[in-house]
């Protein structure tokens, strides 16, 4: 599952998710893609799981790029654990998203198998997604 | 495209972020024309329209605008969209001079399965898009390459692609658009038959 090699600190301040996505808004690599429609964390196992998803339906071919990375650490109390104590231990890892953010894109399949794929791709994520195709196809 | 399509737009009043967002809320859109001459004229139009001319002229093709009576010919050269809407946020009209050559991207459409893929090779498009230079009305809306022929080990450069009469390639270095290389089957085979 993708995850930074080395991180500067451990933990992070959780912060907050407002506005559109100004950067990574539009197709750059492939023919087809998926675009989240709001905010929201994604895991890096909803990621690997989407992206499974995707190339089982795809099965030969094609090539798929990932726009998002998990880049952003979330942490966890233990179970049965007062209050305070201070911060919990890093538990996984998060992509931060904004609406408007290509997630994937796919490129050198037939159109309707890579929208198939990318449908099946967002039933796996947490948030409201479109599928959009470049122009001009 | 033989005839030149004619779109109708009004010169616009407010500028800025606040008049612009007034106009989005009443399905127009702001846009901008910009004049050979340097002279820039601030334009509205309502949308669908704005869409419908898009989808038939695209970013290749010149058109007749009509700013309040005052015809201009012009290329749209670049449409902001929505991050997440379908919904079109600023749209930029490029005036253009009949007898002058302009830089212009286009995109390169490739055409039928090369003989490489077919023994196992892998097509490799490393630019969708190549910068010709060419008077406003000889742009080609795209250029079309038959890979068929293509096989391993093929590969097409940037000098080598046929285009129509007055138009030219861009480029710095000469560089590969697409090529045709060995496949992971292919690679395969060949290390079984050198064994």
């Amino acid at each position: 599952m993708l995850q930074p090699r080395k991180t500067k600190f451990r933990k992070q301040q959780t912060g907050r998710l407002r506005g559109k996505a100004t950067r990574g808004n539009t197709i750059a690599f492939g023919d087809i893609g998926l675009k989240a429609l709001e905010h929201g964390k994604i895991s890096n196992q909803q990621i690997e799981s989407a992206r499974i998803a995707m190339i089982r339906h795809i099965r030969r071919g094609g090539k798929v790029w990932i726009r998002i990375f998990p880049d952003h650490v979330k942490t966890s109390k233990p179970l049965e654990v007062r209050q305070g104590k201070g911060k919990g231990a890093p538990c996984g890892w998060y992509a931060p998203v904004k609406p408007g953010r290509i997630l994937y894109e796919i490129k050198g399949v037939d159109i309707e198998l890579a929208k198939e794929a990318l449908k099946r791709a967002s039933y796996k994520l947490p948030i409201k997604t479109t599928i959009v195709v470049k122009e001009g196809l | 495209m033989s005839e030149k399509i004619t779109f109708s737009v009004s010169k616009r009043e407010g500028l800025g972020k606040g008049a612009n967002r007034q106009l989005r809320v009443a399905g127009k859109v702001p846009g901008i024309f910009y004049s050979t001459t340097g002279e820039n004229i601030p334009v509205q139009m309502d949308e669908m329209p704005l869409v419908k001319l898009y989808e038939n002229a695209g970013l290749t093709n010149v058109i007749a605008l009509d700013i309040d009576g005052e015809v201009k010919e012009c290329l749209i050269w670049k449409l902001e969209r929505h991050p997440f809407k379908n919904r079109l946020q600023h749209v930029d009209f490029y005036g253009v001079d009949a007898e002058k050559e302009l830089r212009i991207k286009i995109p390169v459409r490739v055409t039928g399965t090369s003989k490489g893929v077919k023994l196992g090779g892998r097509l490799e498009e490393y630019r969708q898009v190549i910068t010709v230079s060419a008077k406003p009305t000889d742009i080609p809306n795209e250029v079309v390459v038959d890979v068929t022929d293509y096989d391993i080990h093929t590969s097409l450069k940037i000098s080598e692609i046929e285009l129509p009469e007055n138009v030219s390639a861009y480029y710095d270095d000469d560089f590969k658009v697409l090529a045709v290389v060995p496949g992971r089957g292919s690679a395969k085979a060949a290390a079984e038959d050198e064994e």
